[in-house]
């Protein structure tokens, strides 16, 4: 362990300017060194808890529905015991207004927190570099085996790991396309090879997008696809949670005796930076912390769970890199409640009332009434008035519906005809309603009301007002 | 490499063809969800190409990609015009 504690510079990554144009030239290979610590055991367990229910949900099911499916070929999405049709796709706007708000509220808050802990990108680049390191070994290991010439060793480890990540990224795939189409039929229909051509396609296409996004580019996604790590900065401020090195304690850095006590340092002019250069080479993305903050850093805390553990060997205070505020480390009083966190809280809280009461006041049935727009009104020779309407119906319900239509308001007043309509679910239904009463009993306009009935189920109805014309009783 | 750290005139092409590809993916995404959420896949078909054998998930299918093309034409011709001169001066530069 020692040896490493030594001012050694294995990257090379101590000089500022020449890492930087490296980077834009040619992309160099990153092989982050294993770390372990309580803000590692943080994202194993976020990994555990967003994969476990990435790949379980789309099996379960409660009452022979599906937990979660976005049936795209019946155009019916369940989710956790809801059913949702695209005529609610306003409901879905505001679930990703309430994504994107909510990604501002913690950002502002507590910095990259999605970055480090939640993003798909962080969480499967993780499962990935657990299988390189089960195939390949230590990240040390696999950096002398690349630098070196093939030998049958190589060969099949690197045949082993890209065999397992195969096999991961498919099953990845298929999860993807079990959102969207029943998975048990799903996968029974690739074992046999029966399985629809696009339905095979987008498994290969989500799998191919995995093996390629977390096995092989990685930490290039964040710095040169990911549009969040380029306007992020616009949410913080100086009161944000970022990940900081204490420059005012570190520096000078430099290497020391071991026996050199935490007290004795200012004597001699060291500041608590070892200059071990661990921090640099746990980077998921090669950068130095010690330079300030960058825009390439993803919050992961690799360095401050590897400085942390040095700093304990070395018998010195924890906490030289650690999650901290531009305020804090300028001594600066901060803020924790500011106007910024105020207006994404406020933001996020209507946005999220609305949308829960949008969902719970969804009615299973919808009723449109529209008056025929050719005649107000029709005489007829047995002193009655008829009204003809067109009433459009949507069976929102997960089962198909016969519907019965009342009306009400006049005495006398009935439906005229066929007052039925069979709806399928999902389906939207237009059906003519002519009413007719006695001429006797209305006035010019008289307010009244639809009633749809679901045959089935008592308690399925919906009724809208609308109304009745008559002819002007002058003139009779 | 002295004291300004010169940046290279152009990247790598797989971070360019990754920045061009990558943010019309999402872009196509958002477009095919809100399309199709408005319209649905089959009633397209039925007056467009009648004819021709489609199921709806062809139909979603379909629309992304054109979406994507669309998109990433965009973001082609934006890098296009970003290039800087000196890079379109360079005789026999492709970048």
């Amino acid at each position: 362990m020692t040896s490493t504690l030594k001012n050694s510079d294995p990257t090379g990554a101590g000089d500022i300017g020449i890492t930087v144009v490296d980077l834009y030239t040619s992309v160099e290979k990153i092989y982050p060194r294993e770390v372990q610590g309580r803000y590692n055991r943080w994202r194993t367990a976020s990994v555990w808890l967003l994969l476990g229910l990435y790949y379980l949900l789309p099996w379960l099911s409660i009452d022979g529905q599906p937990l979660v499916l976005f049936d795209l070929p019946a155009r019916k999405f369940y989710v956790f015991g809801l059913i949702f049709w695209p005529q609610d796709f306003i409901l879905l706007t505001g679930l990703l207004v309430l994504a994107a708000l909510s990604l501002f509220f913690f950002t502002a808050l507590a910095g990259r927190l999605w970055c480090g802990y939640a993003c798909p990108q962080t969480v499967w680049t993780e499962v990935f570099i657990w299988l390189e390191r089960l195939a390949e070994g230590p990240s040390g290991k696999r950096k002398r085996r690349d630098r070196g010439a093939w030998t049958l060793e190589k060969i099949w480890r690197k045949v082993f790991k890209h065999f397992l990540w195969l096999l991961f990224a498919l099953w990845t795939g298929l999860t993807f396309v079990g959102f969207f189409t029943p998975i048990t039929e799903l996968t029974v229909n690739l074992w046999h090879w029966q399985a629809g051509g696009w339905e095979t396609f987008w498994v290969l296409f989500y799998g191919f997008a995995t093996w390629g996004n977390a096995g092989l580019l990685r930490e290039q996604v964040c710095k040169y696809m990911c549009p969040y790590a380029r306007f992020q900065s616009a949410m913080f401020d100086d009161d944000t949670l970022v990940i900081s090195y204490d420059q005012a304690r570190g520096e000078p850095r430099g290497s020391r005796s071991r026996k050199l006590a935490h007290a004795e340092l200012a004597d001699n002019k060291l500041g608590d930076c070892i200059d071990c250069t661990l921090c640099v080479q746990v980077c998921p993305t090669g950068i130095d912390i010690r330079q300030g903050l960058q825009y390439e850093c993803i919050a992961c805390a690799a360095c401050i769970d590897v400085c942390d553990d040095v700093m304990q060997r070395m018998q010195y205070p924890t906490g030289l890199i650690r999650y901290t505020t531009q305020n804090a480390m300028a001594k600066q009083p901060g803020k924790i409640i500011r106007p910024r966190i105020l207006l994404y809280a406020g933001l996020l809280l209507a946005i999220l009332t609305a949308w829960i009461i949008g969902v719970s006041q969804r009615a299973p049935v919808m009723l449109d009434v529209m008056r025929d727009r050719n005649a107000l009104f029709r005489e007829l020779p047995d002193n009655q008035v008829e009204n003809s309407f067109l009433l459009r119906i949507m069976n929102r319900t997960g089962q198909a519906q016969q519907f019965t239509v009342t009306a009400s308001g006049i005495p006398g007043l009935e439906v005229h005809g066929m007052a039925q309509l069979s709806l399928e679910p999902g389906k939207i239904g237009s059906l003519p309603v002519t009413l007719r009463a006695p001429t006797q009993d209305i006035g010019l306009r008289n307010d009244i009301s639809f009633t749809v009935q679901a045959q089935s189920e008592p308690g399925l109805n919906i009724t809208e007002q609308s109304r009745f014309f008559g002819p002007r009783r002058s003139l009779r | 490499m002295n004291e300004q750290p010169q940046q290279p005139l152009s990247r790598p092409l797989a971070q360019r063809v990754a920045a061009i590809l990558w943010p019309s993916f999402l872009c196509a995404g958002i477009a095919t969800m809100v399309l199709f959420a408005l319209i649905d896949p089959v009633d397209l078909h039925a007056i467009s190409f009648p004819e021709w054998k489609l199921s709806r998930t062809a139909g979603y299918s379909i629309g992304f990609f054109m979406f994507w093309l669309v998109t990433a034409a965009a973001s082609t011709g934006t890098w296009l015009l970003l290039r800087r001169s000196a890079v379109l001066n360079q005789a026999g530069s492709n970048h």
